[in-house]
């Protein structure tokens, strides 16, 4: 066993796996976090945009009640 | 050392703080990967997504007296995902050799002197590798192994002796 692990403390790593591009990681941070407050935007105005339409409808329903009153 | 380097990372976001903490875990690092995926490009992909995981999220990690189980433990999660993209086999090491490397003329253990540790290990299945890396090359104890394997203690130790097993049939008591 001492063979192997003075085996493994002699290993050569390789820098290059280990060479932290900051600017990329910082960038793909930065998209992800667009990409999620893109999707919660357009949840929140699909939600507002159904919202509004329901509100609409009630309305004209109010309307054509009067407007069929008015005509009687 | 190690937890002030992550409280100069947090506070002041210094990056030549996060290099030096990964500079202090790279050899672990690097044999983990090497020892659960079959090639290097793998296992630097491992490695990348791992760093990014860490460098992301370092301001989660509530202990830092845990760091390093943390990101052995995102590491092994990693290498995990790539496996299952690749669907990969490992190939044995010694059926390579046997099959490509090795004729009848040969001295094999004159060969398997020159042989790098990974080459050495390649008998082991990939946990039963990353048992034998954080138990006797880097000296953890046996709590902490479990804990980042999510395993059981006596499940860990039953592995531990199915190694000892193993490690004895192929290299003989003393290395055992």
């Amino acid at each position: 066993m001492k063979d192997l692990i003075e085996n493994y403390k002699n290993m050569k790593i390789p820098d290059y796996m280990f060479h932290i591009d900051y600017k990329a990681f910082k960038k793909r941070i930065f998209l992800g976090r667009f990409i999620v407050a893109s999707i919660i935007t357009i949840i929140i105005i699909n939600c507002c945009m159904i919202f509004a339409q329901v509100n609409l409808q009630k309305d004209i329903s109010e309307l054509k009640v009067q407007i069929s009153k008015i005509q009687e | 050392m190690e937890e002030e380097l992550i409280k100069r990372f947090k506070e002041k976001r210094d990056l030549a703080a996060f290099d030096e903490l990964i500079n202090l875990h790279k050899r672990e690092l690097y044999s983990i990967a090497k020892a659960r995926l079959k090639n290097d490009a793998d296992a630097e992909d491992a490695i990348q997504e791992t760093l990014f995981a860490a460098f992301k999220n370092i301001k989660k990690l509530k202990d830092p007296s845990k760091f390093k189980s943390w990101i052995i433990r995102i590491l092994i999660n990693n290498c995990i995902d790539i496996a299952m993209q690749n669907n990969a086999t490992i190939l044995c090491f010694d059926d390579y050799v046997l099959k490509n490397v090795v004729d009848d003329s040969d001295d094999y253990s004159a060969f398997e002197a020159k042989l790098t540790f990974f080459e050495r290990i390649s008998f082991l299945k990939e946990e039963e590798k990353t048992i034998l890396i954080m138990l006797n090359c880097e000296g953890r104890e046996e709590k902490e192994i479990s804990e980042i394997l999510d395993i059981r203690e006596g499940t860990l130790r039953m592995k531990v002796n199915r190694i000892r097993k193993k490690m004895r049939s192929k290299y003989g008591k003393d290395l055992a």
